[in-house]
């Protein structure tokens, strides 16, 4: 009774973690607190069919069933994998905007589009003028043939 | 203003974490017994069948060996995931705001960690206005966003001769799991670990290659082929998918189950250490 309390406890802090705090790899602790809430509560809950490990040396009777200890083998490997995909995630944020903190991420996220727009509009006037330069520089070339033909 | 939205908030998280809690509150505290079927047949039939005192080794990589198959797909999926995220190629997106300045940066203080050293002691003899310029350098230097000295000496030294006792508890750990507490996964992630430890404590005249990031992808890939090809192997001998190709010999009746443990083991090792190495930021040494 009072170890599923504690885990009820355990999960609600990760949940917690992931609400309230800023920083964003406080969240993705808060995701593997909730991941670990939920392996140990399916463990618990297959411990109470016996009292030994599942290793069926001589004389062992009266195991724990080992369903959920091989599911949860599963859900561990996957925590694993979102785990590591979160903080690859969070490190590109942290490229993107230099800060953990997720407000930070969100106004840097938020300007970004104006500033690229605002890029792309220099490079495309910095190509535009490189192309009249050189139309420039061509022109006096063909310009007086042009004259010429009009004055014949 | 800005208190006043603190505790609106903090109210939020409180509702929502008191729903959470009502919700889960009842399976959390679910007494209903746990069915017992499973149990008393594996505990009757599970080691005659499969031939692994481990139960749940026998689970994973006897009765549903397919999940296991899939599981280390997933595995494969998050590690070209994460490579993808943080390679050159997805960093680059990401340049357009000033990312470009801070992977330079990055990228130089390695390299300008061993020359600052011995420039700075020549300080001392040189005139006062060369100090000035010098200390507004570093200045500038701190600005941007230096990574901290990780290495010290005692990580390197207790990371490096811990690595090899770890490699081999790994190991064990490994090809173990039909007969104690272990198996392919927990061995592979020991083993990544006793990776990670040779790449913190890795010195530049270091012999070994397992630490680079290349040589790490080649083995996961050898493995998932390896067990693919393990996997296909019964049908030759007219089983199943993932039936046992080995037959049913008296001296080691888990020997199927001890190759599956190691080539998985294999491939979890390889992956999660690429992972790390690659989460390290060495993916390119």
């Amino acid at each position: 009774m009072i170890e599923r309390l504690l885990l009820l406890l355990l999960f609600l802090t990760g949940f917690w973690g992931i609400l309230e705090k800023k920083n964003i790899i406080k969240k993705i602790f808060g995701l593997t607190l909730i991941n670990s809430a939920a392996v140990l509560l399916f463990v618990i809950g297959g411990s109470e069919t016996g009292k030994h490990t599942p290793i069926m040396e001589k004389g062992i009777v009266e195991i724990v069933d080992p369903v959920p200890q091989a599911l949860m083998l599963t859900a561990i490997v996957i925590g694993v994998c979102v785990t590591a995909l979160a903080l690859a995630l969070a490190y590109r944020l942290y490229k993107a905007s230099g800060s953990f903190n997720i407000d930070t991420i969100r106004k840097a996220v938020h300007d970004m589009p104006e500033e690229a727009e605002i890029k792309a509009e220099e490079t495309y006037r910095e190509a535009a003028e490189e192309i009249s330069e050189e139309a420039e520089q061509e022109n006096p070339v063909k310009k007086p043939q042009k004259e010429a033909n009009n004055e014949s | 203003m800005s208190k006043g939205r603190k505790k609106g908030s903090q109210l939020q998280t409180l509702l929502s974490l008191a729903a959470v809690s009502a919700v889960l509150l009842p399976v959390f505290l679910l007494s209903s017994p746990w069915p017992a079927a499973a149990r008393d047949y594996l505990e009757l039939h599970g080691v005659q069948e499969t031939g692994a005192i481990n139960l749940v080794s026998a689970i994973y990589l006897g009765y549903r060996a397919f999940d296991t198959l899939g599981e280390t797909i997933v595995l494969l999926t998050a590690v070209s995931g994460t490579i993808g995220i943080l390679s050159r190629a997805g960093a680059s997106l990401a340049e357009g705001y000033r990312s470009s300045e801070e992977t330079l940066s990055i990228a130089e203080a390695s390299e300008s960690e061993s020359a600052s050293v011995p420039a700075a002691e020549p300080d001392l003899g040189s005139d006062p206005g060369e100090k000035a310029l010098r200390t507004e350098e570093t200045h500038t230097k701190h600005r941007k966003h230096k990574p901290r000295r990780l290495r010290t000496h005692l990580l390197e030294v207790v990371t490096g001769t811990l690595s090899p006792v770890v490699l081999m508890f790994g190991f064990y750990v490994m090809l173990y799991g039909h007969l104690s507490p272990g198996g392919g996964f927990q061995g592979g992630v020991v083993i990544a670990s006793g990776i990670v430890f040779l790449a913190l404590g890795n010195r530049k005249e270091s012999s070994t290659k397992i630490t680079q990031a290349s040589v790490l992808g080649r083995i996961e890939a050898a493995a998932f082929l390896m067990l693919i090809l393990i996997s296909v192997s019964g049908i030759i001998q007219g089983g199943g998918f993932l039936d046992n190709p080995l037959g049913e010999s008296v001296i080691l009746p888990a020997g199927f189950i001890i190759l599956l443990n190691a080539v998985i083991g294999l491939k979890v090792g390889a992956g999660i250490g690429f992972m790390c190495i690659a989460l390290l930021g060495k993916e390119n040494s």
